[in-house]
């Protein structure tokens, strides 16, 4: 027998041979969900607690509405960019700056993040000034945790909030859209009210970049651009400080820009909003709905002029 | 109307109802048909540039595309509000929704004199037809009015807008 002829059983089996293409497709297949399946599986589990009291037991919204509906403008102004440059947003070796009038100016790393403070699940309500709103299983922690930690000095009487400052990889900050790095701020009073989270994660997971990874600041009873993303710097401060879309349009977007459907807005009515994932539009809430845990904080204030 | 029109519309009706990833869909209908309007008559404006004649491809039949879509564009945007008292609180308080009421108000009468019956009976049907630079003047403040902040897409209808009538002052002597 020539060396060149097959033995029997060294030939491929016919019924495998012809379908070598779905064989091959498969196991392209095989690799690719593998590989998926462990990027999804990257994003870490969270180990936190169930909040009942602040909760609300709302439908919420899906995983896939709060990751691709979003506003980022450092990852671009439409509502899918976000997610699309999500992997623009670089979180390694992330450090956050907690400094200003405190006695203990600190800061956090990476780690600290996620295991310095208590994990809680809040399911808050999001409302943003473009008349539409959210529910969401926000995982964070009460930044009353952080300002007990800081122990802000008699000056200290707001907090300023500073963004990542990346113009080299995020595309929103090639062009000046805005006043970067996104700025905001709150009054000392408001920051330490409980409703008030840095959030860490969502649906048990850590934070998609999309979202404001690694850690992000949720303000449900003000409209969404004061939950400002991906912080960098906390400041305790004693002058009113300045915040972006102030900067941008300062008859549009107060400092408090809390939640009220009888303050007109130049863009929008704010006397509905449309639940994403809703036909029908909702009546708007008073701070949100949260109006029993925060409404004594505005008491006795001109809510029109102080807009 | 078919080719400008209702094909388009047809298109973006399905693409809408058949994507899952989009979660604003009345507002995307809203954004959508205005931006084709836009774009509608950013060529009824060009198209006589070329000076070719056809019968399926001329201002005209781009221009009533153009109409159309305005006039989706507003009747979502009434329907999904759908209560008078805001939609008034909106046309008094917000200026990108008066402007945008003017610009269909001024679109009527270019409407009105397409038609064959009442262009003869008003010769002068070509002079109201110069309406159209102020209804684009207009529909550009309509988006100014609306940007938060990101003004890059006003800027290119800008330049197409100035685009457009530089050549047509200086190659026709006329607009």
């Amino acid at each position: 027998m020539s060396k060149y002829c097959l033995k029997e059983n060294n030939v491929t089996d016919e019924k495998l041979f012809k379908q070598r293409r779905a064989i091959i497709k498969s196991s392209i297949a095989f690799t690719f969900l593998t590989f998926s399946n462990l990027l999804y599986s990257n994003s870490r589990t969270l180990s936190f607690s169930k909040d009942l009291k602040y909760s609300t037991n709302e439908q919420t919204n899906t995983i896939k509405q709060i990751t691709s509906y979003n506003n980022f403008y450092e990852l671009g102004s439409g509502k899918r960019d976000p997610m699309i440059n999500a992997d623009k947003l670089n979180t390694k070796n992330w450090k956050v700056t907690i400094d200003g009038e405190v006695e203990n100016k600190f800061i956090l790393e990476t780690e600290d993040i996620l295991n310095k403070f208590p994990l809680e699940e809040r399911i808050y309500r999001l409302r943003c000034v473009e008349a539409w709103s959210m529910v969401i299983p926000w995982i964070g922690f009460e930044l009353n945790h952080l300002i007990k930690l800081a122990k802000p000095t008699h000056k200290a009487k707001y907090i300023s909030f500073e963004s990542v400052y990346d113009p080299e990889n995020l595309p929103g900050q090639k062009r000046d859209i805005l006043a970067w790095p996104y700025r905001e701020g709150l009054r000392l009073d408001e920051a330490r009210n409980p409703l008030t989270i840095l959030s860490v994660g969502l649906y048990g997971r850590i934070l998609p970049n999309q979202n404001g990874s690694p850690i992000r600041l949720v303000v449900p009873w003000k409209y969404g651009f004061k939950s400002i993303k991906s912080i960098k710097r906390i400041s305790f401060v004693e002058k009113m400080p300045e915040t972006s879309w102030n900067i941008e349009a300062p008859n549009e977007y107060g400092f408090y820009s809390n939640v009220n459907p009888n303050v007109s807005h130049p863009r929008w009515s704010q006397k509905r909003e449309r639940r994403i994932g809703e036909f029908r539009k909702r009546d708007t809430l008073m701070y949100n709905g949260y109006a029993e845990h925060v409404a004594h904080l505005y008491e006795g204030m001109d809510l029109k002029k102080y807009f | 109307m078919i080719a400008f029109f209702i094909t388009p519309l047809v298109f973006l009706i399905s693409y809408i109802y058949f994507n899952n990833e989009i979660f604003n869909k009345t507002n995307y209908f809203i954004s959508s048909t205005g931006y084709l309007a836009l774009i509608y008559l950013t060529l009824a404006l060009f198209i006589p540039l070329l000076k070719i004649r056809n019968v399926v491809i001329n201002a005209r039949s781009i221009g009533l595309a153009s109409f159309y879509f305005s006039l989706l564009h507003f009747l979502i945007y009434i329907i999904d509000n759908n209560d008078l008292s805001i939609l008034l609180d909106d046309l008094i308080l917000r200026n990108y929704i008066l402007s945008g009421y003017i610009a269909l108000l001024l679109f009527i009468p270019m409407y009105l004199t397409s038609f064959n019956f009442i262009k003869e009976k008003i010769p002068n049907w070509k002079k109201i037809h110069k309406i159209i630079y102020a209804i684009y003047l207009i529909t550009l403040l309509h988006i100014y009015f609306i940007i938060k902040a990101d003004y890059l897409y006003l800027f290119i209808f800008i330049m197409l807008f100035l685009t457009i009538v530089i050549f047509k002052v200086f190659l026709n002597k006329k607009i």
